[in-house]
């Protein structure tokens, strides 16, 4: 863990202890804002009172000890995903808090100027472009570029403000209050204050908008009532410790909600945020333009510098087939594309063009029906968890682009518990069929058997799936070398998830994208069973009441240690044998600078600038 | 005629009917949910139980069904669930698009197809037939997923003569018509050939020679407008199978229209989205049949309707 986010970790601790009153808290919140910026050396150099309560790699408990043998794991590098801190601050200061990232080297030495085009492809288009009614990933980086949350999450992947210059919250962590930035304006002009922003929400709110995910974001909410110009006040009914994080997801960007009420149906073709860059038009199938906000005075609080930002024009580009993004890419119709696995090693050795591989969050896994056989049975799950040579997997799946998962939460997820990397089942096939003895299956000649029969099961995967298609593929065959049949079922992704829902398949290959640890609720809550995510038809109380107060506590320590336990129970209870987390590799032209990855995978372009004007 | 025609439009609305109906079976004969979709991973129970109440999915399918034919009869398509849209404007919004493609893939295998066609008919069982019929097989055997990237290879990056993707006036249409026509044009290639062979064989042809007629006048004004009767319609039945490829072509080179909605609607499970495009397509279908239909009355004055 950096020290910046030691520090603003503390700083949240802090903040949210229940040792300080409301008052003392935001007296605290000011003064930690202001100062931040000078003290954070000073912190730097007496980090070691910080250390005592930072919720670091080291403070996990210790982990049990490994199981034995088996092949040697790699070392997982720690500190992958920051934490989701939350500080408070004033953009008005003329240094931003937190240091912005070195400008990526350009040939040449270009410095910043306005202008020039970018051209961006995205594999598919939005669904539509009302912040409300959408929860497409590609409908979210759209919203990255025009749109502005009130709180953001940094390249850097802490929580900082970004229109709010502040907020505060209440010990009991029911009421979160946001201070909005002064002179924020809508692409179209109008003013975005306190009641606009009310507007907004009560919109997602309303049973007509039929919200997709924004009404999920914004959780148990009781009232939001704008105090004054400035200042905007959500009461929730129960205590919400996941809302800090859902704030800063894109679909609760900041729309506007008169126009938004003006243009009906038509508004998610015509948006009106407040982002960097405005919408300028979208021409079905091929392409979404933008162009550069000159008014924009309210850049969030970690960007490199304030104002409009450099590029002119943003047109995002939509290639369906990788195969002609990246032809479109050497062709030179194109400046950033996610490469295929296939044409990474080749579009790097023509040393043309920069590449930048990330993490962007998710996992994939071997998930379990824990409630039908035979994956009801414990030893069954523990034993394939001892089957498997992961590595060959993750080569086969991804050609060596990803690296491998432990436990339910990856590495680029706060949250994710260091000491999953040895308390997580190793290869060992003599424990493999020691847990199939227990359950009364035996090794006879080169077949695991029971009364006469040889195991077998089937494998759900999904269609079009080139990582699944190889990775299936190696799985089947070691586990045939082992004594098992494995039949392979591949069907398309819809069908999968719906079969998968209804508990209707025996193991799946199947992974999330999500940037929060409240995946836990999602993929493992026992309410999520049927309709929901909960796929392994898992029905916990324990796992239930762990997860419960992962949402609800907002002591960032405890809800730590939550997220260790939850992954501790997952893994004891063999719920699933986790495989991966690939990585995605971006192409770009070089004739950028100042660009970097944010952490929920998109390119984060606002210190960006042509270096070929 | 005039009968005639009448007769076909009011036959036209059983199909829609029919094929609304078809989809409609279909799609909730196949698993998967919209609501499940849309939400991806942020589909917890509550949210999917939610927005399938506000939907109306709720309700039974009959009702959904009876509710979809009452609104499209007084001309609403509903909206589609995933871009919350009017269906007819999504429709009619990547519809040019596809119209202009399919329109020039006709063009490119008509005059591809019926050229080949009459020089293998004219120069039959010597090499420059042999070599034709050849090329035919390649155009009927090779994937047009597989074509369109290998045209893309050599036409946009090797030769840098044409663009990759979509964009405006000519040259964006080339490739991706040239694509999608090429099976069509083997097939009319072929249908052309064996026609003008057997015309070849009838005894007006010989009395058209023993007149002292020109090889050339033979061929055009006598033989070619009967070999063409069944050319025609072979152009009419291959729209549908242009359509079709157009959901490859459409997604290889990147162009907006009906065949990339299609496909985009179907995985979201976006029923009015799919009912709005089966009803398009039908109504394309028919229509384009009906202009066949109509044609053969010009081309051959035997054909009567009644």
């Amino acid at each position: 863990m950096s020290l910046r986010d030691s520090i603003s970790g503390t700083s949240l601790r802090s903040l949210m202890g229940a040792r300080l009153t409301r008052r003392s808290m935001l007296v605290r919140a000011g003064a930690l804002g202001a100062g931040m910026a000078l003290a954070a050396p000073l912190l730097a150099a007496c980090g070691g009172d910080d250390d005592d309560d930072a919720p670091t790699a080291t403070s996990a408990p210790a982990a049990p000890t490994a199981t034995t043998g088996g092949a040697a794991e790699p070392t997982a590098t720690t500190g992958g995903a920051a934490e989701p801190t939350a500080t408070t601050g004033s953009v008005a200061q003329a240094t931003p808090t937190i240091a912005p990232p070195p400008p990526t080297p350009t040939p040449g030495g270009a410095t910043a100027e306005v202008g020039g085009t970018w051209r961006l492809v995205l594999g598919q288009e939005p669904d539509t472009l009302d912040a409300h009614k959408t929860g497409a990933y590609v409908s979210g980086v759209v919203h990255r570029y025009i749109g502005d949350t009130l709180i953001h999450k940094s390249p850097q992947g802490e929580i900082l403000p970004a229109l709010a210059e502040s907020y505060e919250v209440t010990e009991d962590g029911l009421t979160w209050t946001f201070i909005l930035k002064d002179g924020i304006k809508f692409h179209d002009g109008a003013v975005c204050d306190a009641n606009a922003v009310k507007a907004c929400y009560d919109r997602a709110l309303d049973p007509e908008i039929k919200s997709a995910v924004t009404i999920g974001q914004l959780g148990p909410i009781e009232s939001i009532t704008a105090l004054d110009d400035k200042t905007i006040e959500f009461k929730h009914t129960t205590s919400n410790a996941v809302f800090f994080d859902n704030m800063a997801h894109p679909v609760c960007s900041v729309l506007n909600a008169e126009a938004a009420a003006a243009a009906g149906d038509a508004y998610g073709r015509n948006p009106v945020l407040t982002g960097p860059w405005k919408f300028v038009s979208w021409e079905a199938g091929v392409e979404i333009v933008m162009e550069r906000n000159p008014d924009y005075a309210w850049s969030p609080q970690y960007a490199g510098h304030e104002g409009p930002p450099y590029i002119q024009d943003l047109i995002i580009k939509i290639f369906p087939e990788t195969a002609t993004a990246v032809t479109a890419l050497e062709a030179g119709e194109v400046d950033q594309i996610e490469i295929n696995q296939a044409d990474i090693q080749r579009i790097k050795d023509t040393g043309k063009y920069e590449t930048i591989e990330f993490f962007r969050p998710g996992a994939t896994f071997m998930e379990f029906n824990v409630s039908r056989p035979p994956f009801d049975d414990i030893n069954i799950r523990k034993a394939f968890n001892h089957i498997f040579d992961r590595e060959a997997i993750l080569d086969a799946a991804l050609e060596g682009y990803g690296r491998l998962l432990y436990s339910v939460l990856p590495q680029s997820i706060w949250g994710w518990w260091p000491g999953s990397v040895d308390y997580a089942y190793k290869m060992d096939h003599d424990k493999a069929l020691e847990y199939f003895a227990a359950s009364g299956w035996t090794k006879e000649g080169d077949k695991i058997v029971k009364d006469g029969q040889q195991f077998k099961c089937t494998f759900t995967t999904i269609s079009g799936n080139q990582a699944q298609s190889n990775g299936s593929q190696v799985i089947q065959a070691q586990l045939r070398s082992f004594g098992i049949e494995m039949e392979i079922k591949t069907t398309d992704f819809t069908t999968v998830i719906s079969d998968l829902k209804a508990g209707n398949y025996e193991v799946s290959y199947i992974g999330y994208a999500y940037a929060s640890p409240d995946i836990v609720f999602i993929w493992f809550h026992s309410s999520n069973i049927g309709t929901g995510l909960t796929l392994s038809q898992n029905n916990s109380p324990e796992l239930d009441a762990l997860i419960d107060e992962s949402r609800s506590n907002p002591d960032l320590d405890r809800r730590l240690e939550l997220y260790m336990e939850i992954q501790k129970w997952i893994t004891d209870n063999a719920i699933h044998v986790p495989l991966y987390e690939a990585s995605t590799t971006y192409g770009l032209q070089p004739r950028i600078a100042g660009h970097l990855v944010h952490p929920d995978g998109h390119l984060h372009l606002l210190d960006a600038y042509i270096t070929d004007l | 005629m005039g009968r005639f025609i009448l007769k076909r439009v009011v036959l036209v609305i059983p199909v829609l009917i029919g094929v609304t109906l078809l989809t409609f079976m279909m799609v909730h004969l196949v698993p998967g949910d919209p609501i499940v979709v849309m939400l991806g991973d942020r589909a917890t129970a509550e949210n999917v139980e939610r927005l399938r109440r506000e939907f109306g999915f709720d309700r039974p399918l009959y009702v959904q069904y009876l509710d979809y034919v009452w609104s499209a009869l007084q001309g609403d398509l509903g909206s589609s669930i995933r871009t919350r849209q009017p269906v007819l404007d999504e429709v009619l919004r990547v519809f040019p698009s596809t119209l202009k493609l399919t329109a020039a893939a006709v063009l490119v295998a008509t005059v591809v197809g019926v050229s080949a066609g009459m020089l293998a008919a004219t120069a039959k069982h010597r090499i420059v037939d042999f070599l034709t019929m050849a090329l035919v097989l390649v155009g009927i055997s090779t994937p047009t997923f597989f074509s369109s990237l290998l045209l893309i290879l050599l036409f946009s990056l090797k030769l840098d003569l044409l663009p990759v993707a979509a964009g405006s006036g000519i040259k964006p249409l080339i490739l991706p018509s040239v694509a999608l026509a090429a099976p069509a044009a083997a097939v009319l290639a072929r249908v052309t050939r064996s026609s003008l062979l057997e015309e070849l064989r009838k005894d007006y042809v010989r009395t058209a020679y023993a007149k002292g007629l020109k090889d050339r006048t033979v061929m055009t004004v006598h033989v070619l407008k009967n070999a063409l009767i069944p050319v025609v319609t072979i152009i009419g039945l291959q729209v549908g199978g242009l359509m079709a490829g157009a959901v490859i072509v459409e997604s290889v080179f990147a162009r907006p229209g009906i065949g990339r909605f299609a496909v985009t609607s179907i995985n979201a499970r976006d029923l009015p989205a799919i009912q709005g495009i089966a009803l398009v397509a039908a109504l394309i279908y028919v229509t384009v049949n009906l202009l066949v239909d109509i044609l053969y009355g010009f081309i051959d004055p035997r054909i009567k309707y009644r």
